[in-house]
C-alpha cells in the first residue's frame, strides 16, 4: 500500500476556516489527540472542488474545541482560504496500536462476523461505547445482533481476512427478539 | 444527597431473583432486565446483563469497577453517530 494511497488515509478532521493572516488553519478534529497530526508528519487536504494535496505539518496547537494547524507551503490568508471546508486526512500507518486486544474502529467497521460453527451473522455496522464493554452492532438485512466486545464472545479478529469469529453465548443472538 | 447507608443498596427484587437463579445454575445466558435503577452488587461481577435502553437490550459485561454504579449508566438511551477517527475498541474480560 502506498503511503498516500486512499486506502492508507484516515479522515481526521475538517477545515473550519483560516486562522490569522499567516496561513494557519482552524481544524475540527475527529481524532482523540492533536498529536496524531504531528505523528503523521504529512496531512492531505481535499477541498470540496476536488484534488488532494499533501502538506508537511509544522506545528499543531489546541485552540478551544478545535486545533490550529500550521502547514509548510501555506503562508498567506489567501492560500489558506482555498481550503475552507476541506477534509483533512492523515496516514493510517502513523497511528500506534498500543495493546494486542485493542482495535481501531475504522478497522472493525465493515468486518464480517461469523459464528464458530461457520454461520454468517452479518457485518459490523457501528460501535456503541457503553462505559463498560463496547458493543458491536452487527446487521444483516433487517436483523440486528448486538455483540459485546468481551473475550468470552469474540474469539478471533482477522483484520487481513476482514473477518470476526464469535462464539454463541447462550441467549445472545435472540436477546432482542420479541 | 447520597442514599442512606442504613438502607443498603437498592436492587429490584425481580432482578436479584434472576441473578440468584443464574448463579445457582452457573448459566452464562445474558439476564434481561428493564431495571436500570438497580445498583450493581459484587455478586453481579462476571455476569452479562441485557439492560434495556427503551428500545433494545444492550449486553453489558459486569466488571469489578462497575460495582456501586446503576445499571442504566451502561446502557445509553441515545445513539450519537460520529466519525470513527482514531477511536479504539478494547476487548474486555478474561481470556
Amino acid at each position: 500500500m502506498k503511503k498516500g494511497s486512499p486506502e492508507n488515509l484516515l479522515l481526521a478532521g475538517e477545515v473550519v476556516r483560516p486562522h490569522g493572516l499567516d496561513g494557519r488553519l482552524k481544524i475540527r478534529s475527529y481524532v482523540q489527540s492533536e498529536k496524531s497530526f504531528l505523528q503523521s508528519g504529512v496531512v492531505f487536504l481535499k477541498p470540496r472542488s476536488g484534488g488532494t494535496r499533501a502538506f508537511t505539518v509544522s506545528s499543531v496547537k489546541p485552540h478551544k474545541n478545535n486545533v490550529l494547524l500550521t502547514l509548510k507551503g501555506l503562508d498567506s490568508l489567501e492560500e489558506a482560504e482555498e481550503y475552507r471546508g476541506a477534509a483533512v486526512f492523515i496516514r493510517r500507518d502513523s497511528l500506534v496500536q498500543e495493546e494486542t486486544d485493542e482495535y481501531f474502529w475504522f478497522d472493525l467497521i465493515g468486518l464480517e462476523v461469523y459464528l464458530d460453527t461457520g454461520k454468517y451473522i452479518g457485518t459490523i455496522n457501528h460501535i456503541l461505547p457503553t462505559g463498560s464493554n463496547d458493543v458491536y452492532v452487527v446487521r444483516e438485512g433487517e436483523t440486528e445482533v448486538l455483540v459485546p466486545a468481551i473475550h468470552e464472545v469474540v474469539k478471533e479478529i482477522d483484520l487481513d481476512a476482514r473477518k470476526m469469529i464469535i462464539t454463541e453465548m447462550e441467549g445472545l443472538l435472540d436477546l432482542n427478539e420479541v | 444527597m447520597p442514599r442512606s447507608v442504613k438502607k443498603g443498596p437498592f436492587v429490584d427484587e425481580h432482578l436479584a431473583r434472576k441473578v440468584r437463579t443464574s448463579l445457582g445454575t452457573d448459566s452464562r445466558r445474558p439476564i434481561k432486565t428493564w431495571s436500570r435503577r438497580s445498583m450493581i452488587l459484587p455478586e453481579f461481577v462476571g455476569l452479562t446483563l441485557g439492560v434495556h435502553n427503551g428500545r433494545k437490550f444492550i449486553p453489558v459485561f459486569v466488571t469489578e469497577d462497575m460495582v456501586g454504579h446503576k445499571l442504566g449508566e451502561f446502557s445509553p438511551t441515545r445513539t450519537f453517530y460520529s466519525h470513527a477517527g482514531d477511536k479504539k475498541s478494547r476487548l474486555k474480560g478474561g481470556k
